[in-house]
C-alpha cells in the first residue's frame, strides 16, 4: 500500500512537471502509465486492509482481546456465510455493471460540452409549475 | 438528575427520530415510485429527493455509531440479534442507492424499469424493517441474564412487530406524499394528495390499533409513564399534529402539512422512548435482565468525550442540512443534468 502510494506521488509529480512544460498531452508513454494506474488505488486499499487485519492476528484489539474470544454468541457461522455470499454476489454484479458502463463511456469518447445532455430526451428545462 | 447516560439516551433518540423524519419521506417517495404513472413522474420523484436522500441516511449511520460508542452492550446485542434483518436492510439500501445513478445511464425502457423496481423495493424494505425493528425493541427481546439474545430471525417477525412495521410504512408513505405535494404540480400533485389523505386515515387507524396492541404486548411500558407530564405533552402533540394535517392539506398549506407529519412521527417515537426510559432494550424473559442506560453504557469518561465531539459535530450537520434544503427548495426542475 505504502509502495503504491509513493508510486502515485511519483507519477503525479512527473505529470505536474510535464504539464508545466506544456508537454503533458504529447507524452503518450506517461499517459499510458496513468491509464494503467487506474485500478491501483483500489488494490492499494485492499492491501492496506489485508495487512491491518492479518498483521493484527491473533488479536482483534491489539494486546487486549483475542479474536477467538470476540466471536458472537448469537450470530451463527451459517448466517455469516449467507451474508458473505450475498454481498460477494451483489458486489460482483455491481462491479460488472460498473465496468460495463465505464467501458461504454470510454468507447463513446469525449463529447463537446454542448452535447452533454445526450441521454436526456428533453433538452429544454421543464418546470412543473 | 440529568446524568451523562440520560443525555446520551436523548441524543441517540434524537438521531433516530431525525432519521425517521428525514429519511422517512424519501423512503416514502421511493415506495410511491412503484405507482408512478409515467417517465416524467418517475424522474420528478428521483430528482425531488436526489439532492437530500443521502444526507438523510447519514442520520441512521450516526444513530448506529452513537449507539456503538455510548451503549456498546445494546449495540452488540441488537445488531447480533437483528443480523440477518440488517443484512437485508443493507442489501436494500445498496440497491436503492445505485439505482439513482445507474437508472439515467441508458434510455432503454427495460434498463430503466429494472432500476425503478430496485429503487421501489429498496425503499419499501427499509420502510417496513424500521418499524419491525422498533416494534421488537419496544416489545422486548428474549435476553438472558447476561444480555445474550436467545431468539431467532423468524421470532422477530411476530404479529406485533409486523403491525408496527406496517404502521411505519403507512406513515412514511404519507410523509413522502406530503413532501411531493411541495415538489410537484398538476396531475402529479393531485395523485400525491390522494395518497397523502388515504395514508393519513389508514395511519391514524393503525396508530390506535397499535396503541391498544402495545397494552397487551408490552403492558410494562405504561407503568409509571402515565404519571409523567412529558408523556401527555407528546401524546397531545401527536393528536394535534395528526388532526390538523388533513386541514392543512385541504387549505393547500403543504409545508404546514409536512411540519405536522414530521412532528407526528417524531412525537410517536418520542412516546416510545419515554415509555422505555431508562430501559433501552427490555428483556421479554425477565424484565430484570433488560438493558438499561446504566448497565449497558460506556464509561463516564467515554460518554463525556463523545459529548464534546457531538456538541461540535451537531451544529455542522444541522447547518449543512438546512443549507442543502434551502438550495434545492421549490418545485422540481428537470433539465439535462437531472437524473
Amino acid at each position: 500500500m505504502v509502495l503504491l502510494g509513493m508510486f502515485f506521488i511519483f507519477i503525479m509529480l512527473v505529470g505536474f512537471i510535464q504539464a508545466r512544460r506544456q508537454k503533458l498531452w504529447t507524452s503518450t508513454g506517461l499517459l499510458k502509465v496513468f491509464v494503467c494506474a487506474m485500478p491501483l488505488p483500489v488494490i492499494a486499499c485492499q492491501f492496506g486492509w489485508v495487512s491491518a487485519e492479518v498483521g493484527r492476528q491473533p488479536w482483534i484489539v491489539y494486546h487486549v482481546m483475542k479474536t477467538s474470544d470476540a466471536i458472537s454468541q448469537t450470530v451463527s457461522a451459517g448466517e455469516i456465510l449467507f451474508s458473505l455470499i450475498l454481498f460477494s454476489v451483489i458486489y460482483l454484479l455491481l462491479g460488472s455493471l460498473y465496468i460495463f458502463l465505464f467501458a461504454r463511456e470510454v468507447n463513446h469518447g469525449p463529447e463537446p460540452a454542448a452535447a452533454k445532455g445526450a441521454f436526456v430526451p428533453q433538452p429544454q428545462p421543464e418546470v412543473f409549475a | 438528575m440529568i446524568d451523562l447516560n440520560t443525555i446520551w439516551f436523548l441524543l441517540v433518540g434524537v438521531l433516530l427520530i431525525g432519521y425517521a423524519v428525514l429519511d422517512g419521506f424519501d423512503l416514502g417517495v421511493g415506495v410511491l415510485h412503484l405507482f408512478a404513472k409515467d417517465e416524467r413522474e418517475r424522474r420528478t420523484n428521483l430528482n425531488a429527493i436526489g439532492p437530500v436522500w443521502d444526507g438523510n441516511e447519514v442520520w441512521l449511520l450516526t444513530g448506529g455509531g452513537a449507539l456503538f460508542a455510548a451503549f456498546p452492550v445494546v449495540y452488540a446485542t441488537v445488531f447480533s440479534a437483528f443480523y440477518l434483518a440488517l443484512m437485508l436492510l443493507l442489501l436494500a439500501l445498496i440497491l436503492r442507492a445505485v439505482s439513482f445513478e445507474f437508472r439515467s445511464k441508458s434510455d432503454s425502457p427495460a434498463w430503466r424499469r429494472l432500476w425503478d423496481w430496485a429503487f421501489g423495493i429498496g425503499s419499501l424494505l427499509p420502510a417496513i424493517l424500521f418499524g419491525v425493528a422498533l416494534g421488537n425493541v419496544v416489545r422486548g427481546l428474549p435476553l438472558d441474564a447476561n444480555g445474550t439474545f436467545l431468539g431467532s430471525f423468524l421470532g422477530l417477525l411476530n404479529p406485533y412487530s409486523i403491525l408496527i412495521g406496517v404502521l411505519g410504512l403507512v406513515l412514511f408513505v404519507m410523509h413522502g406524499a406530503i413532501y411531493m405535494t411541495m415538489k410537484t404540480d398538476g396531475e402529479h400533485r393531485r395523485s400525491m394528495l390522494a395518497w397523502a389523505n388515504g395514508a393519513w386515515i389508514t395511519g391514524v387507524l393503525l396508530y390506535v390499533v397499535a396503541t391498544i396492541a402495545t397494552f397487551f404486548a408490552a403492558g410494562f411500558l405504561f407503568e409509571g409513564v402515565l404519571r409523567q407530564p412529558l408523556f401527555w405533552l407528546l401524546l397531545g402533540l401527536v393528536f394535534a399534529s395528526l388532526l390538523y394535517l388533513p386541514l392543512a392539506l385541504r387549505k393547500a398549506k403543504y409545508l404546514v402539512a409536512f411540519v405536522c407529519s414530521s412532528i407526528g412521527i417524531a412525537c410517536m417515537m418520542g412516546l416510545a422512548a419515554t415509555s422505555l426510559f431508562p430501559r433501552i432494550v427490555p428483556s421479554s424473559i425477565d424484565l430484570a435482565s433488560s438493558l438499561t442506560i446504566y448497565n449497558a453504557s460506556s464509561t463516564p469518561r467515554t460518554l463525556f468525550t463523545m459529548l464534546v465531539i457531538a456538541l461540535i459535530g451537531m451544529p455542522i450537520v444541522i447547518g449543512y442540512t438546512v443549507a442543502i434544503y434551502w438550495v434545492f427548495k421549490g418545485k422540481v426542475v428537470l433539465d439535462s443534468n437531472s437524473y
